[in-house]
């Protein structure tokens, strides 16, 4: 999601109650000496309201799950599961008073620390990279569907190929063409290379008969098209790999943070 | 034929059920995040073994409550969290008060912070200026007297550390010392000082020498540091041998001294008869030894019978007199505290005899700090000048040599290196020896642990 304007008032609630929280935070700790940890009032207000926090910013999964009710815009979830989940990070840190405490406590501090910061790498490269999709990725397809264009690609280059009867495109796209297409598209095949894409075939038109220059160009046209989808998977693969984290450790978060909370009330 | 990338074309490109096949990134989301989860309940049901359990506290316990570490309702036994309660620790720690009348005792957990990584008795100094940083707004019973009582001591009211409010110690901003021993401390440093078996020279460690503990400077003993060249003589005549002297520190065994001295016999055997007569009684024996004819070290000048007694009574006198403004003068000069006590006459009045020497009360405080805990040991790489700069100069009594606060504070200070903290000098609790009670506890292995009951048993053989 990109950070616009839209997210002045959430940037703006969050950033006062940090100040808030944390001016909370300063009287508390001059009225208790030894400071505030996570069993005096305040530590425990801090615990419950970060707990509360996490709780939300779990139930992005199940809204994505849900989308048909009528839970709020899609949109406004995730500007709350953004600022809330950055309010969260002076609560925690308030809540346990700068210490990491116990063994329990140390990871649940760590798994915090992971999904906080696997959050923010991945709201980070979502300012960006969709703007470099956009301009260098032209071609842009359905990320799933990948593999299957390129299967496509692969099949209409053949046919474009055979149709000429060239010699030297057949050889051409036997032993450069449809390797490309088979491979992953990446700058080590000679095809994966714009510049040296466009010399190859500059140097092919000089050698084939006027008739096939169009064959070449549409030949050329897929293998552009390959290395845009090459670089879209890519791009694809920055912006939401770190899902791969974020998600799983966030479960794990949520199961401690749950059990913590007992134990906490326990003793 | 050109490619063409029509809207139509594209759509076709893609299967329309694209998004009920398996996608990697989903698939593996799912995997991570089940296996995540399971392993978080893993390590939750680790942690629920009672061996586990210390995973869930806020940090490991300090060596000495180890013997808890698995078992957490030996301190939180309130299963509805909050802090410690004072029982738990009471039960085998005494924790006597911050002073008598405290109107304000903060739970014992809220000071001693378990499971904080640090040792209990490292107290932040807000739990202090939580009151002392403004003991104006906190009920507080009267100020003690001083060591002397001659003085006030109050408590400051506003001290926020050691360099910010910490007032001047006592002892120095009283101005003056209050010790009546009369010493010159110039006099005694001087080189080749007469002494009785020749030349002397002290220097601080002749005369003072720190404690067992190597905290406070144990007190100047008249028999090791003093006797040698300071002999408590009261003879100027030929009745007794030279340098014969009475003991120090109690003026009516000084007295006796000198009556069983100039009646040439030794102690009597007989407290009671001695108090009705000492004088006869010691003259009594002279006569039965002399008839045993036992040889004494020394027989004094003869004496026309009946004329012994009185001979006695004036030799006393004399002695006496001579002690009290030469001898014990030297030191314990007028203007000092109350006399050292006498003892009892005896039952006749004892008219026949003077009063013992009146020897005031040296009145040397056994520490100068009293509030403070100071420890010489830690200091020992430092000169005794660093501390005390004025004590080679000094030919009063009076003269403080205690070192001001601002000696201390310049290595006591932030970023100094030496501790600084409130709980460094001073102590919370008023009895800080007795803070531990009656131990009560068993090893786990030999059988549970019991808080608060008696020692538990061994176990039965099998």
């Amino acid at each position: 999601m990109i950070v616009d304007a839209t997210h002045r008032g959430w940037m703006l609630a969050t950033a006062g109650l940090a100040v808030a929280a944390a001016a909370a935070y300063g009287l508390a700790s001059r009225s208790a000496p030894g400071g505030v940890t996570g069993d005096s009032a305040a530590g425990l207000a801090f615990g419950i309201a970060a707990a509360g926090l996490m709780m939300f910013e779990g139930l992005l999964a199940a809204r994505k799950r849900k989308r048909a009710w009528r839970l709020g815009r899609a949109a406004t979830w995730m500007r709350g599961h953004i600022w809330l989940g950055v309010l969260a990070v002076p609560l925690v840190l308030f809540h346990s008073g700068f210490h990491s405490g116990g063994a329990i406590t140390t990871i649940l501090l760590v798994l915090f620390g992971l999904v906080t910061l696997s959050g923010l790498f991945g709201l980070a490269l979502q300012q960006v990279l969709p703007r470099v999709m956009t301009a260098r990725v032209e071609m842009e397809t359905v990320f799933e569907q990948i593999p299957q264009v390129v299967a496509q690609l692969r099949k209409e280059a053949a046919e474009r190929a055979a149709k000429t009867g060239d010699p030297v495109i057949a050889k051409v796209h036997r032993e450069a063409i449809e390797p490309f297409l088979l491979s992953d598209g990446g700058r080590a095949q000679r095809l994966g290379d714009a510049g040296r894409s466009e010399a190859m075939f500059a140097e092919l038109k000089r050698l084939v008969p006027l008739a096939h220059h169009e064959t070449l160009a549409d030949l050329a046209h897929i293998c552009e098209e390959r290395r845009q989808l090459a670089l879209q998977a890519r791009l694809h693969r920055w912006l939401h790999n770190w899902l791969l984290v974020h998600v799983p450790v966030s479960y794990a978060l949520l199961l401690l943070v749950a059990a913590h909370a007992v134990m906490t009330l326990l003793y | 034929m050109a490619r063409a990338r029509t809207t139509k074309t594209l759509a076709k490109r893609i299967e329309l059920d694209y998004f009920h096949k398996p996608h990697a990134l989903r698939t593996w989301m799912r995997r991570l995040s089940w296996t995540a989860a399971g392993l978080a309940a893993l390590v939750v049901l680790l942690a629920l073994r009672p061996a586990g359990r210390i995973a869930w506290s806020s940090g490991g316990l300090t060596p000495p409550h180890a013997l808890f570490q698995a078992d957490c309702a030996a301190c939180h036994a309130r299963a509805a969290g909050g802090p410690v309660e004072d029982a738990a620790c009471t039960a085998c720690h005494a924790g006597p008060p911050h002073h008598e009348g405290a109107s304000k005792a903060p739970a014992c957990a809220s000071c001693h912070e378990e499971h904080r990584g640090r040792p209990l008795l490292r107290v932040d100094d807000s739990h202090c200026t939580a009151c002392h940083a403004d003991l104006k707004s906190v009920p507080r019973p009267e100020p003690a007297a001083s060591l002397t009582g001659s003085a006030v001591r109050s408590v400051a009211e506003r001290v926020v550390s050691f360099p910010g409010g910490h007032p001047e110690f006592h002892a120095v901003s009283l101005g003056r010392d209050e010790g009546r021993l009369r010493l010159n401390h110039e006099l005694h440093l001087k080189r080749d000082l007469k002494g009785l078996r020749g030349p002397v020279t002290l220097d601080c460690a002749s005369c003072h020498a720190g404690d067992a503990e190597g905290r406070l400077m144990k007190p100047v003993d008249y028999e090791t540091h003093c006797a040698s060249c300071h002999p408590l003589t009261f003879e100027s005549g030929d009745s007794l041998p030279a340098g014969t002297v009475v003991p120090h520190g109690d003026p009516a065994e000084a007295l006796r001294r000198l009556v069983e001295l100039y009646a040439g016999t030794a102690v009597a055997e007989d407290d009671a008869a001695r108090a009705v007569d000492p004088v006869a009684i010691a003259l009594a024996r002279q006569r039965a030894r002399r008839a045993r004819l036992e040889s004494p070290a020394y027989v004094p000048l003869s004496r026309p019978p009946g004329t012994e007694r009185a001979f006695v009574v004036e030799r006393v006198g004399l002695a006496v007199r001579i002690l009290e403004r030469q001898t014990c003068a030297l030191c314990h000069g007028p203007g000092g505290g109350e006399p050292l006590p006498a003892a009892a006459p005896p039952p006749d009045g004892g008219s026949i005899l003077p009063a013992p020497p009146v020897v005031p009360k040296p009145e040397i405080p056994p520490s100068w700090m009293p509030r403070a805990r100071f420890a010489h040991r830690p200091h020992r790489a430092l000169a005794c000048t660093a501390c005390h700069p004025a004590a080679g100069a000094s030919q009063r009594t009076s003269d403080v040599l205690v070192p001001g606060r601002e000696v201390c504070a310049s290595c006591h200070h932030a970023g100094g290196g030496a501790p600084v903290t409130c709980v460094f000098c001073h102590g919370y609790h008023v009895a800080e020896e007795n803070l531990l009670g009656p131990g009560r506890l068993g090893l786990p292995r030999h059988g549970l642990w019991i808080r608060g009951a008696s020692a538990p048993s061994p176990p039965a053989p099998r």
